[in-house]
Formats: structure tokens, C-alpha cells, sequence
């Protein structure tokens, strides 16, 4: 070791200062600190050669290594000889709360329905369109200005809502709609006025075009 | 004044009077505290010797270094397991106080590395030592020896070295030069650069 003063004046040199200050020591340690340490390395380094639990823990604490085991703890009687099979049991609940959703979401599908029809009979009674329920579809097409959107819009809603025998009684050919819908079959029917026709309809639509739709329309 | 056959009964344990400060029992120099750990009847008698011969001078350098008394302990520990593990192929060409030294302060510098790098929030190595030494119970910023730490933990990390084996371990230069592995003159400068900043700090806080 360097003697004190030499270190002394040493500092006085370069950090004078300093070197007028008494400085003590600030850090604390636990009492018996040093006089315990080499009992604990030795226990530490007792454990390092232990190949098993008990081996460590005889090195650690004697007292410790020759303590019972045994759990203070109860359980009931028979507990593990019915265990697997509550755990079966366990799993089969477990299988039927997997199908829950499906009962589940046929409830929500119902409930939906009928909200839906709620809001619909609540449209079909309400004034704020234009539609009688007691018109026929023929009547409630015929009175729908094409040029008006809301009035087109109470024709969407109604054609949605209307029964099935309505609309088939509708679309049965008669004199007034077979204008309508005739166009396609005087053209397969292979009449000159109807293949003329049928000319001037596909005069701005493209072979691909064409194509796509009868692949659509499976025809 | 230890009477010489008082001296004699001690050398027939192996054991040499060294300082009259240590009292008569005294402290086995490391040549025989070596022998006393080589021979295996005396194993661990010898490692024991050893432990309390130089446990609290590296204590102090593990604790100025990481501030904390837990990690301090943790540290010291294991640089005392790793002492076990290679006395046997400790090389006497170095002294065993150099190797011991050299152990501590890898190891603590190995755990501050550790710390720094387990900071959710990083912060510099100082702000760390400076956090360190204000958790402490004792800390009191108003006092000139807590004014000191918190100086010293501003230094770069070698200059805290440095100035921590000098100032307070009172080391030669030699000896700090075999422990860091650092020229004298290098260390000469750290340490000039260390004291005057400290003295900066402290006149400036």
C-alpha cells in the first residue's frame, strides 16, 4: 500500500481542496455483516457439488433437509380415484357449451325476423309513404311516378314486403305487360321485327360482355 | 507486544503474525493460506482464511462501485464462489490480492453492465449511481462525505476505478496498473483528471 501522506500529498498537488476535507465514510452495513459472510459463502459454496434436492438442502440448512415432507393439507375421501371420471364429465359439458353458440345465434336470427317484421308492418300502417295495402301491385305500379325517387323508393319497399301470390299474379302475361317483357322472345322466336330489335339492343355491347352474361344467366 | 512463543505456537498451526494492529492472532499471509487450501484435510479452512483476510477490503471496493449494500453482498458472493472454483488454477506469478481485485471488479463492473441493460426506462450509468445513492437511508445531500459519492459517481467509469483504489484503498500505482491492466502513466492522468473534477463538483454544489 501507498502510505496515507504520500497519497496526501499527492492530492494536495493536484486537487488542494480535496485534500483539506475530511471525508468519512457514508455507507451503512448490517451489523455482524462480516462475521456472518464466511459462514454463508461456505454454505453457498457446499451446495455448488449437490447432485440432488436433498443434497443441496443439507448443505443449506440441516434443519430443513430433515423436516417431514408430508402436506398438512386434507383432501376429500376418494378425491383422485374419481377424478378422471369427473374430468370426463368436465370435458362432455364442456362439448354441449360448444353448441351453445348455434342455439344462440338461431335465437338472434328469430329475434331479427321479427324486429324486422315490426318495422315493416309499422311501414305498411304508417303515412309516411305512399302505398295502400289494399292496392293491388298492378295499381301501385301504374300510380309510381318513374321520375320521383321517393316514390320509387316506396315501390322497392313494397315489391320486398308483398306476397309471394301477388307478385306471381302480377307477372302473369296479360295485355298490358306483355309489351313489356316480349322483346327477348320475339328475338329467340327468331321474327325479323324481333331480331331487329334485338340488333339495336346489343349494337354498343362487346363479345366479351356478351359472353360473361350468358355465363351468368347460364343460358 | 506478542511474546515469541506465542509466535512459535502459531507457526506450528501455519499461522504468521502479521500486523499488531490485527491483534495476536493476526492474519496468515497468502502463501500459506494457499498451502492451507491446497492440501485437502485444510481445504476449506485455507478458503475460509482467505474470505476473512480480504472480504471486507473488497466489499468496500464492490460497494463504492455499485452503491447498493444487497447488490454489494450479491457481488461479493459470487466473486467468492468464483474464487473456489479456480484457487486451483490460481498461478502464483500474480498476487493473490491483485486476482482477488481483479475478480471484484470484473463482477461488479459485469453487474453494472447487467443493470443497465435490465433499466425499463435506461438511464445513464452517473443518473443510476446518483438514483443508487439517494435510495440510501442514510443519504443526506447536505453532508461533505455524500457530496463526495455524488461526485464520484459522475466519472466515467475508469476514473471512478481509479480514483476509488487510491483515494480510499491507498493503493501504488503498480498494483492498480497489474489489477486494471492499464499503464501507470495512464492511470496517473485518470486519477488527476478524477480528483479535479470531484473538487469541481463539490465546490460547485
Amino acid at each position: 500500500m501507498s502510505s496515507r501522506k504520500e497519497i496526501q500529498q499527492e492530492l494536495e498537488k493536484i486537487a488542494p481542496e480535496l485534500a483539506q476535507m475530511e471525508i468519512r465514510r457514508p455507507f451503512a452495513i448490517p451489523d455482524g455483516y462480516f462475521t456472518q459472510l464466511p459462514a454463508v459463502i461456505a454454505a453457498r459454496i457446499s451446495t455448488l457439488g449437490a447432485e440432488s434436492v436433498q443434497e443441496e438442502s443439507e448443505a443449506l440448512s440441516p434443519l430443513l433437509s430433515e423436516l417431514p415432507k408430508k402436506m398438512p393439507f386434507s383432501v376429500p375421501e376418494g378425491y383422485f380415484e374419481h377424478l378422471p371420471g369427473a374430468a370426463m364429465k368436465q370435458d362432455q359439458s364442456a362439448g354441449k357449451l360448444v353448441n351453445m353458440p348455434r342455439r344462440g345465434a338461431g335465437w338472434r336470427f328469430t329475434a331479427a325476423a321479427a324486429v324486422l317484421l315490426i318495422i315493416a308492418g309499422i311501414w305498411m300502417y304508417s303515412g309516411n309513404h305512399t302505398v295502400s295495402p289494399t292496392q293491388t301491385v298492378a295499381e301501385v305500379v301504374d300510380d309510381t311516378n318513374h321520375n320521383d325517387t321517393a316514390a320509387r323508393q316506396d315501390l322497392f319497399h313494397y315489391v320486398q314486403y308483398v306476397s309471394d301470390d301477388e307478385i306471381m299474379q302480377y307477372v302473369e302475361p296479360g295485355p298490358a305487360s306483355a309489351n313489356t317483357y316480349s322483346t327477348t322472345d320475339e328475338a329467340a322466336s327468331g321474327s325479323p321485327a324481333g331480331g331487329e330489335a334485338l340488333s339495336l339492343l346489343l349494337a354498343g355491347i362487346t363479345d366479351q360482355e356478351l359472353e360473361n352474361y350468358l355465363a351468368l344467366s347460364d343460358i | 507486544m506478542v511474546n515469541e512463543l506465542r509466535i512459535k505456537v502459531l507457526h506450528q498451526y501455519g499461522l504468521y503474525y502479521i500486523s499488531s494492529q490485527n491483534g495476536l492472532m493476526g492474519e496468515m499471509d497468502d502463501a500459506a493460506l494457499l498451502a492451507q487450501f491446497r492440501a485437502e484435510h485444510s481445504k476449506e479452512a485455507g478458503f475460509s482464511g482467505i474470505v476473512r483476510k480480504y472480504q471486507e477490503k473488497l466489499y468496500w471496493h464492490i460497494r463504492r462501485m455499485v452503491i447498493d449494500h444487497d447488490d454489494a453482498d450479491d457481488v461479493l458472493q459470487n466473486v467468492f464462489i468464483k474464487v473456489w472454483k479456480g484457487l486451483d488454477g490460481f498461478r502464483e506469478d500474480a498476487r493473490l490480492f491483485t486476482w482477488l481485485y481483479r475478480i471484484a471488479t470484473n463482477e461488479s463492473l459485469g453487474f453494472l453492465e447487467q443493470r443497465k441493460k435490465k433499466q425499463a426506462i435506461p438511464l445513464s450509468e452517473a443518473g443510476e449511481l446518483t438514483a443508487s445513492l439517494k435510495a440510501d437511508k442514510q443519504f443526506d445531500a447536505g453532508k461533505l462525505e455524500w457530496k463526495l459519492q455524488m461526485a464520484i459517481s459522475q466519472l466515467p467509469e475508469k476514473q471512478r476505478l481509479v480514483f476509488n483504489m487510491r483515494y480510499f484503498d491507498e493503493m501504488p500505482y503498480q498494483q492498480i496498473s497489474e489489477i486494471l491492466n492499464t499503464s501507470e502513466g495512464a492511470l496517473k492522468a485518470s486519477y488527476h483528471h478524477a480528483a479535479k473534477k470531484i473538487e469541481d463538483f463539490i465546490l460547485n454544489h
